[in-house]
């Protein structure tokens, strides 16, 4: 009865709070764009058969010179700026939802043992969380791109979750050591409920809700260091679509007056971030016990 | 919601602040030169950097025995007046007279024994080879030495001027991180400062042997984002940009103020493909469909806007053992196909292609329209372009399969470079140490070394020339692209007179305003 009530609550507040939908639509066309990226782009910028120089430079469509189907122009490779940014949007989002689902679960988990057990685990687990925390996260992934040699998806995603699990467990962490003092906490102790059943059903998903408002804020985090990354040319290897090295490539043509290739790439991914943002600040004002509303 | 946008404004502020006051403008008057070069020095020590960027910097504070001179860099003498090669391993120097080192201290024969010593010091030199190869080094008199090498070496002469000679008295007597940051040679310019990652000041040397050079005070920043150097140009506060990006060429060209200066380099941009038993690309008839499949004509259109031309071989026109006779296979895919057919691959293969992005002109770019044309003949390359800082190391260790670099021979012989590039990786011997897809043919070693003791002009020639139609034609060593063209950019109507060096070396003595 109580959890239905939040939920509707919830939801309420959701309809009511316009930057929170327009956030969420942002998002979800962002996610749809992704995931429908070869129905609805006219290439695959980095099918290498598929792109040819013949069509290198156009300016975007409704300037003098510009050709149908590059509608926001093409870039110095004859890729068309529009289709990249599509596949691109595929790696932010895989790396994003990636980072948050690794470095989430293996961040949720860790704070969960070491605020529920305490003694030895907690010191060494929160000491490692220090020592990482004092680093910036993007020098920590650069240095991880550096150690860790294969480029690609899969190691961005490692080398950000290394140096983000921290968030997730600090955070875990606090919330069950607030939660464990509760009276309903001490009953299921006192009937004798084993310890992997305490946390599981009852210290999880009470703990849990400050980590979603993490949760949100890092996928544009994890969005924007992959960009980071793939910008410094440490990220996502050539041949795969970025929008950080989307704007790299672009940034050496601002002088010579092609915006093109660095405007629209660049937009795609404040739009994103700040879809994800307004979201995850709607979120926070809601889930965070401390700035009771209304 | 407002925290971030007054965030961001704040960094844009902070951005537009930065980059506004970074670069002062400098008072850049008769007797000065502002220069924005695109690589910063290492360190001041001459022969502890024997990059093109590192040995720039010093031809200003040192001098070698032998200089090259104008626009086809002709050896010319330097510290020394006149050298002889009495037999197959020695050479004789007779040494300039009455000149004298920065601090004073006059330079003799024994500052020139010193030096080549030095080469063969592991912690303060990169000129390993040089040095390994010298037997002994005699000094008759204070004015003529005679260097004797271990193995008949017909190009020693033509690397003298890039060896620069150091003071033995205070290279001595001081501290080693002393010696690394402050330069004491008998070159044309004195070092005033060097601030690390801001810039180097320079003064004339005004008893230089060769007369006072014209600029009194040279100021070099290196600026490494190509961007930043040409907002240097465009706002006046700099005279003379090095390495303007080729997308930023027309964009000069069309401002009233500027000029363009385009020369077309020594350098080479070539495909290095090893030979490894059993790799496809080990077939000769692989090896010239990939050769084959690469449209370079568009490459040079679109990637290089035309800047550069292309290549049949390694060496350029003058170095000895180019060949006029060696041409370009023709651009033709659907021969290409039938040829990987032919070999057994009318489904392809899989191969990665390594490179650098940071090192030559529109590098990442080139590598990346090379794995297209490749892909086009269903050969499905897998691309691997990185900084150079780690691209070089892996060239050294030899266990690259294809990669993308470029080659000119500071000496203009073709011998030293096939040693170098094409010979097999021979550890004890200093051979193909920059062969790094381990690419090893006995027959093209053997004719190499045979050319090694042939001195006479005419016939190391001839020789090297057959040795390079035997590489480029019959075994297709390489896949040569293009001889890229330097681009530098400046201040119109200063009344500066500067012509670019083939080398890409930036040597103020000779520029004048």
């Amino acid at each position: 009865m109580r959890e239905r009530r939040i939920k509707s609550k919830l939801l309420s507040s959701f309809l009511h709070d316009p930057s929170a939908m327009l956030g969420s639509v942002i998002v979800a066309l962002f996610i749809f764009a992704a995931v429908a990226a070869p129905w609805i782009t006219p290439q695959n910028p980095y099918d290498l058969k598929a792109v040819s120089l013949e069509h290198f430079l156009t300016p975007p469509i409704w300037m003098k010179g510009g050709q149908t189907p590059y509608v926001l122009g093409t870039d110095d490779q004859g890729r068309g700026i529009y289709s990249t940014i599509v596949y691109g949007c595929r790696t932010s989002i895989i790396v994003g939802f990636g980072v948050v689902l690794l470095a989430g679960s293996f961040g949720v988990t860790m704070g969960l043992l070491a605020g529920y057990y305490g003694g030895w685990l907690d010191i060494v687990v929160m000491r490692c969380a220090d020592t990482l925390f004092s680093f910036s996260t993007t020098l920590m992934a650069f240095l991880l791109m550096g150690v860790l040699k294969q480029r690609g998806i899969v190691t961005v995603i490692l080398a950000i979750c290394l140096a983000d699990w921290v968030r997730y467990a600090r955070t875990m962490r606090g919330s069950v050591l607030e939660v464990k003092e509760a009276a309903y906490i001490m009953a299921a102790k006192a009937t004798g409920a084993r310890d992997w059943r305490l946390l599981l059903r009852h210290l999880l998903p009470n703990a849990i809700p400050p980590v979603m408002v993490v949760v949100a804020v890092d996928l544009g985090v994890a969005i924007m260091l992959e960009a980071t990354l793939s910008f410094l040319g440490v990220g996502v290897p050539m041949t795969q679509p970025s929008l950080g090295m989307m704007i790299a490539i672009g940034k050496n043509y601002i002088y010579a007056g092609m915006w093109w290739m660095i405007v629209f790439p660049g937009l795609a991914l404040v739009m994103l971030v700040v879809g994800i943002n307004l979201f995850a600040d709607w979120l926070r004002e809601e889930l965070n016990p401390k700035l009771e509303r209304r | 919601m407002k925290k971030y946008i007054l965030r961001s404004l704040i960094c844009l502020c902070a951005t537009v602040v930065v980059f506004g006051t970074g670069l002062v403008p400098a008072a850049s008057s008769a007797s000065s030169l502002v220069v924005a070069v695109d690589t910063p020095p290492r360190m001041m020590n001459p022969q502890g950097d024997d990059s093109d960027a590192g040995l720039s910097y010093m031809a200003n504070f040192f001098d070698g025995l032998l200089q090259r001179k104008g626009p086809e860099g002709k050896l010319a003498p330097a510290l020394a007046v006149r050298w002889e090669h009495p037999d197959k391993l020695s050479w004789k120097f007779y040494l300039r007279k009455g000149v004298k080192f920065s601090n004073g201290n006059p330079f003799t024969a024994a500052d020139v024994k010193f030096t080549f010593e030095r080469l063969s010091n592991p912690e303060v030199s990169e000129f390993l080879n040089t040095g390994k190869t010298i037997a002994s080094i005699k000094i008759i008199g204070d004015y003529t030495v005679v260097i004797k090498t271990k193995v008949p070496i017909p190009w020693f002469a033509n690397n003298m001027h890039q060896i620069f000679i150091m003071d033995k008295e205070s290279t001595e007597s001081r501290k080693p991180g002393d010696v690394m940051t402050r330069p004491i040679g008998t070159g044309a310019y004195k070092l005033v400062e060097w601030v690390k990652g801001s810039y180097i000041r320079m003064t004339a040397n005004e008893n230089y042997w060769e007369g006072a050079p014209s600029i009194k005070n040279i100021e070099v920043r290196p600026i490494k984002e190509p961007s930043t150097r040409f907002a240097a140009l465009v706002s006046g506060q700099a005279d003379i940009v090095t390495g303007v990006p080729v997308a930023l060429y027309a964009k000069i060209k069309s401002n009233p103020k500027l000029q363009v200066i385009s020369r077309p380099a020594r350098r080479c941009i070539f495909l290095a493909l090893g030979n490894k038993t059993g790799a496809p690309w080990a077939d000769l008839r692989v090896r010239k469909a990939m050769y084959m499949a690469i449209n370079e004509k568009e490459i040079i259109q679109k990637i290089m806007r035309g800047h550069a031309s292309p290549s049949s071989q390694v060496p350029d026109p003058p170095t000895i053992g180019y060949n006029p006779d060696i041409h370009r296979l023709a651009y033709d895919p659907a021969m290409a196909k039938k040829l990987l057919k032919e070999a057994g691959y009318a489904k392809g293969f899989d191969i990665t292609l390594t490179g650098p992005n940071d090192r030559y002109v529109q590098d990442a770019q080139i590598a990346e329209a090379v794995a297209r044309y490749l892909a086009k003949v269903g050969i499905r390359v897998k691309l691997d372009v990185k900084p150079k800082a780690i691209f070089f190391p892996e060239v050294t260790g030899g266990k690259l399969d294809f990669y993308l670099i470029g080659w000119f021979d500071g000496t203009f012989d073709m011998g030293r470079t096939y040693f170098k590039i094409a010979h097999t990786r021979d550890h004890a011997h200093g051979y193909g140490g920059l062969n790094g897809a381990a690419y090893s043919n006995a027959e093209l070693d053997r004719a190499l070394e045979a050319t090694a003791d042939i001195i006479n002009p005419e016939k190391r020639r001839q020789a090297l020339m057959k040795l390079n139609k035997m590489a480029m034609v019959d075994q297709i060593v390489w896949i040569p692209l293009h001889y890229q063209e330097d681009l530098y950019a400046m201040q119109k109507g200063k009344g500066i007179h500067f012509t670019p060096r083939p080398d890409r070396w930036m040597v103020y003595k000779e520029i004048s305003r």
